[in-house]
């Protein structure tokens, strides 16, 4: 696992992020930083603000408050070259049900202007990274969900974006499926890429991160690698260390 | 603009490979046309013919012999009944024709069965009228007089309307409805599923997060379905035709071919027509797109398009009955769904205004400006897009 030492340039700064939906805050102000070549988990239970942190990054909403940037683009001045840079899986995504593993990948290859022998070459790659060949010529309907979840994964990375936003990504996948996307997760951060890893299954995270900030009811609680959240928490796993800073903050 | 062309081809060929689409939009229409223009009106004849032909019972009573034996003639058959509105409503006889005094009174069921005893009581009426032509002819030559002096002048009806107005009938009032009708259904069949569908499987998130800005994913969404729309009301439209041209086959001759009606349009009323039906394929499916968006599943985009439907299918069904009173008001044809029904009119009736058809198309083409607008806003609105 990379430690913070080794770390690269930032890909992605969150500062002081807010976001309330009516009276709702989803966001109270959150920050944080990944660099190039690390796994960031987002850590914390439903409702805590990770997808809307994550929509955020994406462009998909617009904070009330506060900014962030990918890649050093600003997410609102330049929603467009942000979305070029980044990749996105969510757990409760799907794909087009009567299209071929094949279509979609070239369908959103295009869109970041890949064509032709580029985009063949980039449909290899994928396929080597994550053993899709059946799905390239067969249509969703006719695929199982771990053969779905690897396209979904597929289709995220045909761009090689710098950053990779995940979130709940493994959620109902079965053990091999999700083997295969936590493998994965460690291999793109090899190559230098930025992975923002939004889970509530904080073993995962312990597997897969490089470092980890708690986040509860719209707040970040922690920032820091798993050592030092053990070390800080005095305990031995990461979801004593989670429930820990919960009972602090409320306290 | 090359991303919404691909956006525009994922569409269709997804859509494409949905065989129900293609057999509920495409091939339904052109079916099911022709058996609905063509399938009552040559039951309706049989019915006519076999009535004619057959020989139907009537109670009869106190009836003079001459119009018993006109009855018989118009190929019924008399028979003695003591009470008539029983016999009819037990059912003994069609219909009964009984004299009180100096007057004839015809007993039926006719309201309950229109169509068969519809027939009787014709028939029943011809006897009548013949029997009356008779005793006023005869009266008149015991007056020493000529039957001519019931009818001092002739009248002669000329009908000044252009041929096509003419000959339009009733297939030429269905056409813009039905055209109309087509073209929504068409753009229906991408649109859920290119907004509430998307959003319900997952998948409109991660197109939002392409580098492509949402106005072109709107222009895409737009052109599938018009790409829809003009395919299902091309279908739909051969199929009026071919039913047209069989009832009009059958029927030659008869009452019923005037009902048929036949359309010719030339290419002048053809290339109005295009236009009109384009522009108003475009708002359809724009106004579909921005509505289809609130909608988080498909089962919710269908309760708000459907009332969606009944406002737009209000006018039309009006117009069908009054479009000849509101054909000149031009400020009609700056009135959405209004305008495109009445223009679609003028040119089946071969009545072209120029005028009217321009404002029509003008305010069409701000009309889909503004909807595609609203889609596009939509597109980019979490409010809309991450609705709880």
């Amino acid at each position: 696992m990379a430690t913070p030492a080794e770390i690269g340039q930032t890909l992605v700064e969150a500062s002081g992020l807010r976001k309330s939906y009516g009276k709702t805050a989803a966001l109270r102000g959150v920050s944080f930083a990944v660099g190039a070549g690390e796994v960031f988990g987002l850590l914390g239970p439903n409702g805590a603000g990770k997808t809307t942190t994550l929509r955020i990054l994406a462009t998909l909403i617009r904070p009330d408050a506060g900014g962030a940037r990918i890649a050093g683009y600003d997410v609102a001045a330049a929603p467009l070259a942000v979305r070029a840079h980044i990749g996105i899986v969510n757990g409760g995504m799907g794909l087009y049900e009567r299209l071929t593993g094949r279509e979609i990948l070239t369908f959103f290859a295009r869109f970041y202007g890949l064509e032709d022998g580029e985009l063949e070459e980039r449909i290899a790659w994928v396929d080597e990274t994550l053993s899709i060949g059946p799905a390239l010529g067969r249509q969703v309907r006719e695929m199982s969900s771990g053969m779905i979840q690897k396209v979904i994964v597929a289709r995220a990375i045909i761009h090689m974006p710098p950053v990779l936003l995940l979130d709940e990504a493994t959620r109902g996948l079965d053990v091999f499926a999700r083997r295969a996307l936590l493998d994965f997760v460690s291999n793109y951060r090899e190559q230098g890429k930025a992975v923002v890893y939004s889970t509530h299954v904080l073993p995962e995270a312990e597997e897969v991160c490089d470092r980890v900030g708690f986040l509860h009811e719209g707040r970040m609680l922690f920032i820091g690698t798993i050592d030092e959240a053990l070390e800080r928490y005095e305990t031995d796993s990461l979801e004593r260390a989670f429930i820990a800073a919960a009972q602090e903050v409320r306290a | 603009m090359r991303p919404a062309w691909w956006v525009a081809l994922k569409e269709i060929v997804s859509t494409w490979r949905d065989r129900r689409t293609i057999r509920n939009v495409l091939l339904l229409p052109l079916l099911l046309m022709p058996l609905f223009m063509y399938g009552p009106t040559a039951f309706l004849g049989k019915m006519e013919e076999n009535s004619k032909a057959s020989v139907q019972k009537v109670g009869v009573c106190d009836l003079p012999p001459q119009l018993t034996k006109l009855l018989q003639k118009y190929r019924l058959e008399p028979v003695e009944v003591a009470d008539a509105p029983r016999a009819v409503s037990e059912e003994q006889v069609d219909a009964a024709l009984c004299r009180q005094g100096n007057k004839y009174v015809i007993y039926s069921e006719e309201a309950a069965k229109p169509v068969k005893v519809g027939f009787v009581v014709a028939k029943v009426r011809q006897a009548l009228d013949a029997y009356e032509q008779q005793m006023v002819a005869a009266r008149l030559r015991q007056a020493g007089l000529s039957d001519e002096v019931l009818h001092p002048f002739k009248i002669e009806e000329e009908d000044l309307s252009p041929k096509q107005a003419k000959s339009a009938g009733v297939l030429g009032g269905m056409t813009p409805y039905f055209l109309m009708l087509f073209i929504m259904m068409g753009a229906m069949t991408v649109v859920i599923d290119a907004t509430a569908g998307e959003k319900e499987k997952g998948t409109l998130e991660v197109l939002l997060a392409a580098p492509v800005s949402h106005l072109q994913i709107a222009a895409g969404k737009l052109l599938a379905g018009l790409v829809y729309a003009i395919m299902t009301s091309v279908s739909g439209l051969v199929g009026i035709l071919l039913g047209a041209y069989y009832t009009a086959k059958f029927t030659k001759g008869s009452e019923m071919a005037q009902i048929g009606g036949s359309i010719n349009l030339g290419p002048a009323g053809l290339g109005y027509l295009l236009v009109t039906a384009l522009l108003y394929a475009a708002m359809i499916t724009a106004l579909l797109l921005a509505v289809g968006l609130y909608a988080r599943s498909y089962k919710e985009a269908q309760t708000y398009i459907s009332p969606l439907y009944m406002v737009l299918i209000l006018p039309m069904l009006v117009l069908m009955f009054a479009s000849d009173y509101l054909q000149n008001a031009l400020w009609l044809y700056a009135v959405p769904v209004f305008n495109v029904y009445l223009a679609i009119d003028q040119v089946i009736k071969g009545q072209v205004q120029p005028l009217a058809q321009l404002v029509c198309w003008v305010t069409t083409a701000v009309a889909v400006l503004l909807t595609l607008y609203w889609a596009a806003r939509n597109f980019s609105s979490e409010s809309v897009l991450f609705r709880n």
